[in-house]
């Protein structure tokens, strides 16, 4: 990618917002800006500056390199914007602001940086492509109960009415799902759910919902191991044995 | 050193101030020396339950901010018991933050000293009444019926209990229809265990005479001809007993099946 498409500077009323696509080099990122300030040196002057990093991981070496980017050219670094937890953990741990942003540069705007100043500590479900680990989780989950994994979550246990269970990938419970599930929030669009009863008050893979029909459910409930998927837009469930027969 | 039982559910109007009324006066009967506190203030009827109302002087809140000399003071002696069954009343014109937990601890401390049980009514919610409620009890015992609120409630309930290291937790399922179950319209026993998931105390029906029973300040369990009252003798005597096989008295239909409940314990 051009860095020049791979870097932007936005302005907004809060201050400035530097965007970097997660797929660019930082070296030649903060060069190039370097080089976009260097004559309008007067203009950006005492600016209070945010880097927009998307998904992108970082770590302490890499976050010192914008802090002496903003010293060197008289910035104030507001603070950084990123949905991966890492970075935002990395910039914190280097007393500097960190607000969950959502997906992918694309998405910006000055509205990300209204977010900085109430300094965001809520649990906003991150939109990150999801990681590959499993957070095992080995209790029954009870009403009022929630879990969240960034990855898959593997659930040993059942999951009562009143609970809730997010994850950006798989969600696999080795038991009864009563509760409300929402797989794929990463936008991992083959994400499954596994149960070994399927009676979800609700059921979300990436942004479809299924619910169950309002009829009555199993008496004496029978085990039925299912795997739910996405086909064609709609939520599918198939007995896990089939493929056996 | 007496036990402090908790009886709670979340979901109000499950029967819990009726269940501490009969449980308590069951196990005075016995001869067990028990003090009944009420633990909902503001909205407090065990008094009225147990037809003590016209004797109360002082109340839970007088105690704690010790307005009188100690909960001696305030106790009432129920005199259809030969000093074993006492009422602290809750108070009627106050908020339940007029209590804190810490208070209620130290109160049950103090009062487990000379009773064989304390047993505690607990206001419906999750808020500051029930954290005043069980925060000096040893066990609790969760009421519900047999209804997807009233679960859903309980199972809140007893995540929280169990999330405050309370662990010593049993079930009594309240207002049973058996015929209401046959059509499906209620849920069975069994639905409430699979979600609960905690030992079976005991299961009352529903029946007509409760009503009768509290207009008249008289604990059902007092009463012959009620079968919510036959339902909570065999709930003291397994308290008193615990692990004791469920009596087989009448229709085999009904009490075969609760049979098993008992002996069968899912983990």
């Amino acid at each position: 990618m051009k860095t020049e498409k791979a870097v932007s500077i936005k302005g907004t009323r809060h201050g400035l917002i530097i965007n970097i696509h997660e797929d660019e080099e930082l070296e030649p990122a903060l060069e190039y800006l370097d080089g976009l300030i260097a004559d309008k040196k007067d203009f950006f002057k005492g600016a209070s500056v945010s880097f927009n990093l998307g998904w992108r991981d970082i770590n302490n070496e890499e976050l010192q390199k914008f802090k002496s980017f903003c010293e060197l050219n008289e910035f104030t670094l507001q603070g950084v914007i990123s949905s991966s937890i890492i970075t935002r953990k990395i910039a914190e741990s280097n007393n500097v602001k960190a607000v969950i942003g959502r997906l992918g540069i694309a998405e910006h705007g000055s509205g990300a940086l209204s977010k900085l100043r109430s300094a965001v500590k809520q649990e906003k479900i991150p939109f990150h492509p999801p990681e590959e680990h499993t957070k095992i989780v080995k209790k029954t989950l009870r009403s009022g109960q929630d879990e969240h994994s960034q990855g898959n979550l593997l659930l040993l246990g059942d999951l009562n009415p009143g609970a809730q269970i997010t994850a950006g990938g798989d969600v696999y419970i080795l038991g009864a799902l009563r509760g409300r599930v929402h797989a794929g929030l990463g936008g991992k669009p083959d994400s499954l759910v596994f149960a070994l009863l399927m009676e979800p008050a609700q059921l979300r893979i990436g942004e479809i919902i299924a619910t169950l029909p309002n009829e009555k459910k199993s008496r004496g409930s029978q085990l039925s191991p299912v795997v739910a998927k996405l086909e064609n837009q709609r939520i599918v469930v198939t007995p896990y044995f089939q493929k056996l027969r | 050193m007496g036990k402090v039982i908790v009886i709670t559910s979340g979901k109000g109007g499950v029967g819990k101030t009726t269940a501490v009324a009969n449980i308590g006066s069951g196990l005075a009967k016995v001869g067990k020396k028990v003090a009944l506190i009420d633990g909902d203030i503001g909205l407090r009827n065990l008094d009225l339950i147990m037809g003590l109302e016209n004797r109360i002087v002082f109340d839970l809140f007088d105690v704690v901010h010790k307005k009188c000399r100690s909960y001696k003071q305030a106790l009432i002696k129920d005199k259809r018991f030969s000093d074993t069954l006492f009422l602290l009343p809750a108070p009627q014109s106050k908020e339940k933050d007029a209590v804190q937990p810490e208070q209620m601890r130290q109160l049950c401390e103090e009062m487990k000293t000379e009773f064989d049980f304390l047993i505690i009514d607990c206001p419906a919610g999750i808020e500051h009444g029930f954290k005043n409620a069980v925060a000096g009890a040893d066990e609790a015992i969760i009421i519900t019926n047999p209804e997807v609120s009233a679960v859903r409630d309980a199972d809140r309930i007893i995540g929280l209990l169990e999330a405050q290291e309370k662990n010593n937790l049993s079930l009594i399922i309240n207002r049973y229809k058996k015929e209401l179950v046959k059509k499906g319209d209620m849920l069975s026993i069994d639905d409430v265990r699979e979600i609960l998931n905690v030992d079976l105390l005991g299961i009352v029906p529903e029946d007509e005479r409760i009503l009768h029973c509290s207009n008249k300040g008289e604990p059902a369990i007092l009463d012959q001809s009620s079968s919510a009252g036959e339902a909570y003798r065999s709930i003291v005597e397994r308290i008193i007993n615990p692990g004791l096989e469920f009596n087989i008295k009448k229709e085999k239909g009904f009490f075969e099946k609760v049979k098993n409940f008992f002996t069968l314990k899912r983990n």
